[in-house]
């Protein structure tokens, strides 16, 4: 098989980058369209003289939680770019994974899928690029829940085995009538992802794939 | 209103905030208005009741937007569909226009752009009705059926 190409790589990488942007995109255009609509109405009650300390609260107890919510993703994607920018070769795989899960979480609810994760305590950095394993990470995820129902989940177990990181995602459900989890392109592409980042993809029965990355400590 | 005729909306989107906020903003404009939350919860609305205009997000849990609007022209055509979504692209507004979609907006779209785009749906549709009745009174029931059901 001849070996994959480094344009393929970053059409990759560009790939993941393109689609985190448009979830952040997305999420942050619906927080602030809840608020302009509930600021909308306060003015319409007001205009109506039917605004009422009731209705206000509410009105500010939903701001509120917009912005709340606004804020995590805000906070989430500084977390992801902190990782992304990160010199020094090694990186927090579990809070990498967890800003990942977190900026996907509506793409999770829109299909019914649940993702949960087990992190083992004290994990040790891992070695590569944040880049390339994030990337990596979001293919086998999406992957994963290519070959569910509605109604899906996806257990990400984040462990040490050894000198090496392991994270395995574990998909249970219902299969998807005539799905297969990865093409052979995007196969070959993940493990070349794997491979850059020093370690090493591998596919077990039922769907399982887990990534070896060395520890750094 | 309009004239006397309340314009009957259906409003689909899976963020349950934003749409019932916009719900009572739209009764505020003297709209009579229904919120669901997903596509399956809209074609069973529809099954039992039709409204004049459908105001349909596109990204939401189970069907999608397109998906729910092309279901929607087979069972009742005569309904009017305004598309409003945060994360509509190039290709989805193609796609909503050539299934028969009324408009495409993008969220959060103005409320008084909304509501206009809301009475020139439902003032499409009276005017699609009256010439089909029109070519039914003139005897041409084929072209009426048409007509009446968007097909021409």
């Amino acid at each position: 098989m001849p070996p994959v190409e480094d344009a393929a790589i970053e059409r990759a990488v560009r790939s993941f980058a393109a689609a985190m942007l448009g979830l952040v995109a997305h999420e942050l255009n619906n927080r602030l369209a809840v608020m302009r609509e509930t600021v909308g109405l306060m003015e319409d009650l007001a205009r109506a003289g039917k605004a009422g300390v009731a209705g206000t609260a509410r009105a500010h107890s939903s701001l509120d939680d917009q912005i709340g919510r606004a804020l995590n993703i805000v906070r989430t994607l500084s977390g992801l770019g902190g990782a992304l920018g990160a010199a020094g070769g090694s990186f927090d795989a579990a809070t990498a994974i967890g800003d990942l899960v977190g900026l996907t979480e509506r793409w999770a609810r829109q299909k019914s899928l649940l993702i949960e994760r087990e992190v083992a305590a004290d994990l040790p950095r891992a070695g590569g690029d944040p880049a390339l394993f994030l990337c990596l990470v979001h293919r086998l995820l999406v992957g994963s829940a290519g070959t569910l129902q509605p109604g899906g989940r996806i257990l990400m177990r984040v462990a040490r085995n050894g000198a090496n990181i392991h994270l395995g995602l574990h998909p249970a459900g219902e299969p998807a009538a005539g799905a297969m989890a990865t093409g052979i392109d995007d196969d070959r592409i993940n493990r070349e992802l794997a491979r850059r980042l020093g370690g090493e993809l591998m596919f077990e029965g039922g769907g399982v794939s887990t990534v070896r990355l060395a520890a750094t400590s | 209103m309009f004239g006397k005729k309340v314009i009957k909306v259906l409003l689909v989107d899976d963020e349950v905030e934003f749409v019932t906020t916009l719900g009572e903003r739209l009764r505020l404009r003297e709209l009579k208005v229904d919120t669901v939350f997903d596509g399956t919860q809209a074609l069973a609305f529809i099954a039992k009741a039709e409204p004049d205009v459908i105001v349909l997000d596109l990204k939401m849990p189970g069907l999608h937007g397109i998906d729910v609007l092309r279901e929607i022209k087979k069972t009742r055509p005569k309904v009017q569909v305004i598309i409003l979504t945060g994360h509509g692209t190039d290709q989805d507004e193609d796609a909503a226009r050539k299934l028969g979609g009324f408009d495409f907006l993008r969220k959060p779209a103005e409320i008084d752009l909304l509501v206009r785009k809301i009475k020139e749906a439902f003032q499409e549709k009276v005017d699609r009705v009256m010439s089909a009745i029109a070519f039914a009174e003139g005897g041409d029931i084929d072209d009426a059926k048409k007509i009446f059901n968007k097909e021409e």
